[in-house]
């Protein structure tokens, strides 16, 4: 029976295309904001001077500006800096801070979902680079003899609050991600264009079996299958890069990792099943049985396991999700028209796929007599 | 042609992950400029391919009218 599926509209092809770019150039155009990346030493002795040596991204601290800096160690008292250094040719400030003799009473309750306190919290202000902080930057090691005795109250500052003023549009600093948080505007979309992808191939699926004798239903089917298998593949190969550069290791054995490996590999037997069989009726009736079970197991293998368990995953076993708090305004900007625009691309591949099944299938008839 | 496309849309990840922050940097710049080579590519190989899937249908289909 002779199918023709018409073109993809023009209008979603240029949607495509702008929003693409919009996402690769702003995602990767608009600079990060500056934060504090590391300490050194991360141990203080109590009771004599120090100097704590700070690495910053995204700022160069010059000697000319008037800096604040202080180690909170609870909401409202804190060690304040007595001179500070621009360390140029290594890029780190210098902090010099006198520890008061005996046990510093740092807060350590843990705050909301955190798993630890945030004090002591290294804190810095210039104006012209603005705020910057450190949670859980240092540890406080109390001298033999001092154990028992508790630090002068009169040793710590008044803890106000260092408000920055509003700057350029720029995406939040975070630890450990730092240039990676980039990769939310791929990794992420991925998974959500295969979702959009895969629903829509079951969908279709559950039309042929209602119209088994209307054809275009199982290109699209088997068209939005292929494409959304693309795009897990692709998701799983970004978040290993990711994981890369964050944890490790490419493959961490991470519950994540392997649900969204195992939910692939379902999927890839679909199309193994289809390959099985040379009647085209049975083939679309059975492959879009398997399809609607597939689909089926997509939501406990990625939504629901990883989620019962311990992850390094952010949104799993209790590290904060981006949608919670690390997804400010500056990313959404970028993150909702990656979704769509990483969305349309798959359905316009999906789409000349499904041209070329419906072209194969009236030549391939049209030639056999 | 599939694996074709798997591998133009899979390469510039590998890239991204080092992309350092915008700024004066060069080598930033060349990662851009490749990425914005390669989904130009992208785009026009999709193009092509459905002005070559068009004038086919017309002639597979028409034939059939």
């Amino acid at each position: 029976m002779k199918t023709r599926i018409k073109t993809f509209p023009f209008v979603l092809k240029l949607a495509t295309i702008l929003l693409l770019a919009y996402t690769v150039f702003a995602g990767l155009l608009i600079p990060l904001g500056n934060g504090l990346k590391a300490v050194s030493p991360v141990l203080l002795p109590t009771g004599q001077s120090v100097e704590l040596k700070v690495y910053a991204h995204n700022v160069a601290y010059t000697e000319q500006e008037a800096l604040k800096a202080r180690l909170r160690i609870n909401e409202s008292q804190a060690l304040c800096v007595q001179t500070s250094r621009w360390n140029a040719e290594e890029q780190s400030l210098s902090l010099f801070f006198t520890l008061p003799a005996g046990r510093i009473p740092v807060d350590q309750t843990a705050q909301g979902r955190s798993t630890k306190s945030p004090f002591p919290l290294l804190e810095i202000y210039s104006p012209e680079q603005g705020y910057s902080s450190l949670e859980a930057a240092v540890f406080f090691q109390v001298a033999q003899g001092q154990e028992e005795m508790q630090a002068d109250a009169q040793s710590f500052c008044a803890a106000e609050s260092w408000t920055s003023d509003a700057k350029a549009l720029q995406f939040p600093f975070l630890n450990i991600l730092e240039e990676t948080i980039r990769n939310l505007y791929f990794h992420v979309p991925m998974w959500f264009g295969m979702m959009l992808i895969l629903l829509a191939s079951v969908w279709n699926s559950i039309k042929v079996l209602r119209r088994p004798q209307e054809r275009v239903y199982e290109y699209r089917a088997s068209s939005y299958a292929s494409l959304g298998v693309l795009f897990g593949v692709l998701g799983v190969l970004t978040g290993a890069i990711w994981a890369k550069n964050t944890w490790g290791s490419y493959w961490s054995w991470d519950v994540k990792q392997n649900t969204s490996a195992i939910a692939l590999l379902i999927y890839l037997a679909y199309f193994v099943l289809r390959g099985s069989f040379d009647d085209a009726d049975k083939k679309a009736k059975i492959s879009a049985v398997y399809n609607i079970f597939a689909f089926s197991t997509l939501i406990p293998l990625l939504y629901v396991l990883p989620r019962l368990s311990d992850s390094l995953h952010p949104g799993m076993g209790g590290n904060p999700a981006f949608s919670s708090y690390d997804l400010d305004s500056s990313m959404r900007l970028v993150f909702y028209p990656s979704i769509l625009a990483w969305t349309l691309l798959g359905f316009w591949i999906a789409h000349i796929y499904m041209r070329y099944q419906a072209l194969r299938e009236q030549v391939l008839e049209k030639h056999s007599f | 042609m599939f694996r074709l496309l798997f591998f133009v849309l899979a390469f510039p990840f590998a890239l991204q992950a080092q992309t350092p922050s915008a700024g004066g940097d060069a080598k930033y710049w060349v990662v851009l400029l490749v990425l914005a080579l390669i989904f130009a590519g992208l785009f026009a190989f999709l193009f092509a391919l459905e002005r070559k899937l068009t004038a086919l249908e017309r002639r597979e289909f028409s034939d059939e009218d």
